[in-house]
């Protein structure tokens, strides 16, 4: 049994665990409109284990669980007329080659280069959104 | 964004900082934003490996719902603690993740130096 076997949850602790998180990643992807994926990340490196391979999947699938929690989310923004769509429309197209370009350079990078990115940019968000 | 997550707090951040958008505002236009994004992305991730298992089921299900909680949530609390919420989480994310990355290289580093004390 290998280290990733060795971690991966089981039985009742496996249930309450996909529970609790995907319930903890839901309620922050409404309450901040982002971070879902955070959370959606760390329980799925649990569910399929790491390792080169694995860590493209799970941050792909991160994209699959997170797409319907980010439609749902959207859905109440907008009853609360909280989007601005005027500015969507000019950012559109970036956004799609942003992420086709990020989706075609995922394969091309490693694995830890990956989560130093990931780690870096996500502590300089976070000092910039607590500072104000 | 493409890389699976991580893009959208930056997006929040330039339109509450550069922008000067309400935190509420930018967290909706965002998810907009993500949706756009993610969909291009995950159309290419859909192409080169099979994504869906079944055990997204259960945390699609259980998500979507607390999802659509959390943003009711945010639309009746101030937004001072939807922005401070963030800021927290994406710290602690960071610094774990850094700290994941920092000990696997030392673990390497270790087990390259072992292998080559033991071919001398």
């Amino acid at each position: 049994m290998n280290e990733n076997q060795k971690n991966k949850p089981r039985g009742a602790k496996k249930t309450i665990f996909i529970i609790a998180l995907s319930f903890l990643a839901g309620i922050i992807n409404g309450f901040v409109g982002t971070g879902g994926g955070i959370v959606m990340v760390f329980l799925l490196f649990r569910l399929y284990g790491g390792g080169e391979e694995n860590t493209k999947i799970v941050f792909a699938r991160t994209l699959l669980t997170v797409f319907p929690m980010s439609f749902a989310a959207l859905t109440v923004y907008l009853r609360n007329s909280a989007v601005d769509t005027a500015l969507i429309l000019r950012v559109a197209l970036p956004a799609v080659l942003g992420g086709i370009a990020g989706a075609l350079f995922m394969d091309r990078i490693d694995k830890r280069l990956l989560n130093l990115i990931f780690a870096l940019l996500v502590i300089y968000s976070g000092i910039s959104m607590v500072r104000g | 964004m493409g890389l699976g997550i991580g893009g959208g707090g930056f997006f929040v951040i330039y339109l509450t900082l550069c922008r000067d958008y309400g935190q509420i505002v930018a967290q909706g236009t965002n998810l907009l934003f993500f949706l756009i994004s993610a969909f291009a992305s995950l159309m290419v991730h859909m192409k080169k490996r099979k994504l869906f298992s079944r055990e997204l089921i259960p945390i699609i299900l259980i998500s979507v719902p607390a999802t659509a909680l959390g943003a009711y949530l945010a639309n009746i609390l101030s937004p001072k603690i939807a922005k401070i919420s963030l800021g927290i989480l994406l710290i602690l994310s960071g610094v774990i993740t850094l700290t994941k990355v920092i000990r696997a290289y030392i673990k390497e580093k270790n087990e390259k130096n072992c292998k080559k004390d033991f071919t001398k």
